[in-house]
């Protein structure tokens, strides 16, 4: 019984340590429009009603919009679920290096920042760069893009520390899945001419699947019960 | 600082971070830098007087800082452990684990150690 008791608070407790160390990664709905507005646009592209120039320059309107929703987004969920400052970086090249390792005497509380204010920006720059040229299609570099979404997306989740907690790992397994499928979609588009098109709904779809897994994590992790018998 | 209960020699419990709702305002602030008052009420699940109470209490010890500023016209109370909290905290889990360890063992049936050899499966220190 009290083994139990122990066993089921140190659970619980580890749920809220993670919960609290990946806040902002975990605010799913701050990327999840912008994969929607994609897919969309994909197609929207694949019906073939639009002529592609439009496409590429809603692209690139729809990249814009997101730097001003990741704002909006993290204002959306500090007004709603509160704020909480994660730990600092401990080291000093945060543009350069994107992912930072943080409390090395804690392994839940390391994280990785993809969701930073800085690491999200770079990651939509690099989209300016890559997705219009996916909707024209010509000049597109499909490998260098699914090198950017692995890097500031999926890599990331696939290596953070997880708990006992199911949920948590199968975030892990979520994304290393998504990891490999990617991988899988890419080489078909690569070597058995797969659509372009078909290759960007896949890889949006999976980004979306995993960003909504995401938020729905954030609320799963808040709504267990630490305190049910809490007196005093 | 210990406590026999004929078979064991067990630490004592720090009942000021035991209590249920206070352990969980203490983890939750383990791991970030601060909180504020609406995701600890979230987090927690307490109510916003008990939760209110019990930071009170927390800072009245020193465990906790609270800060009041005011963001975007409203007020924001935030909350963060202390060095001294940390160090509390670490040495409340450490006795838990000598606990766990000792009633592992009584339920195996087996003599109980007198005092724990390793750390149980899952078990975090808190960055000091």
């Amino acid at each position: 019984m009290q083994v139990a008791t122990l066993s089921d608070a140190s659970s619980r407790g580890q749920e809220l340590r993670y919960l609290t160390a990946h806040f902002r990664d975990l605010q799913g709905l701050r990327m999840a429009p912008f994969w929607v507005a994609l897919l969309v646009l994909t197609y929207l592209a694949q019906t073939g009603s639009f002529s592609r120039g439009h496409l590429s320059w809603a692209a690139v309107v729809v990249i814009a919009a997101q730097f001003g929703w990741l704002r909006l987004g993290g204002l959306w969920y500090e007004r709603r679920y509160g704020v909480v400052k994660e730990p600092d970086p401990g080291v000093p090249s945060r543009l350069i290096s994107i992912m930072h390792p943080e409390a090395p005497s804690n392994p839940l509380a390391r994280r990785y920042g993809y969701l930073s204010d800085v690491n999200a920006g770079l990651c939509l720059l690099w989209a300016f760069t890559f997705v219009p040229d996916l909707f024209l299609g010509h000049r597109a570099q499909p490998g260098m893009f699914a090198l950017l979404v692995a890097t500031y997306q999926i890599f990331a989740r696939c290596i953070c520390p997880v708990t006992d907690s199911w949920s948590i790992r199968l975030r892990r397994i979520l994304a290393a899945t998504a990891l490999i499928a990617m991988v899988g979609i890419y080489l078909e588009y690569r070597f058995a001419q797969t659509n372009l098109l078909t290759w960007m709904a896949g890889l949006f779809s999976l980004l979306l699947l995993l960003d909504l897994y995401d938020h729905w994590l954030f609320n799963h992790l808040l709504r267990g019960d630490f305190t049910e018998q809490s007196h005093d | 600082m210990t406590k026999n209960d004929g078979n064991f020699e067990m630490p004592e419990i720090d009942r000021m971070v035991h209590e249920p709702a206070r352990l969980a305002i203490l983890t939750v602030l383990s791991s970030c830098e601060e909180a504020d008052f609406l995701f600890l009420e979230r987090a927690t699940r307490l109510s916003r007087g008990n939760l209110s109470v019990q930071l009170t209490r927390l800072e009245e010890v020193g465990v906790i800082e609270i800060d009041k500023r005011i963001e975007h016209k409203r007020t924001l109370t935030t909350a963060r452990l202390t060095d001294q909290g940390r160090r509390t905290l670490n040495a409340y889990w450490e006795s838990m684990v000598a606990w766990r360890t000792a009633a592992e063992s009584r339920l195996a049936g087996s003599a109980g150690p007198k005092r724990a050899r390793r750390a149980p499966r899952g078990y975090m220190p808190v960055e000091s």
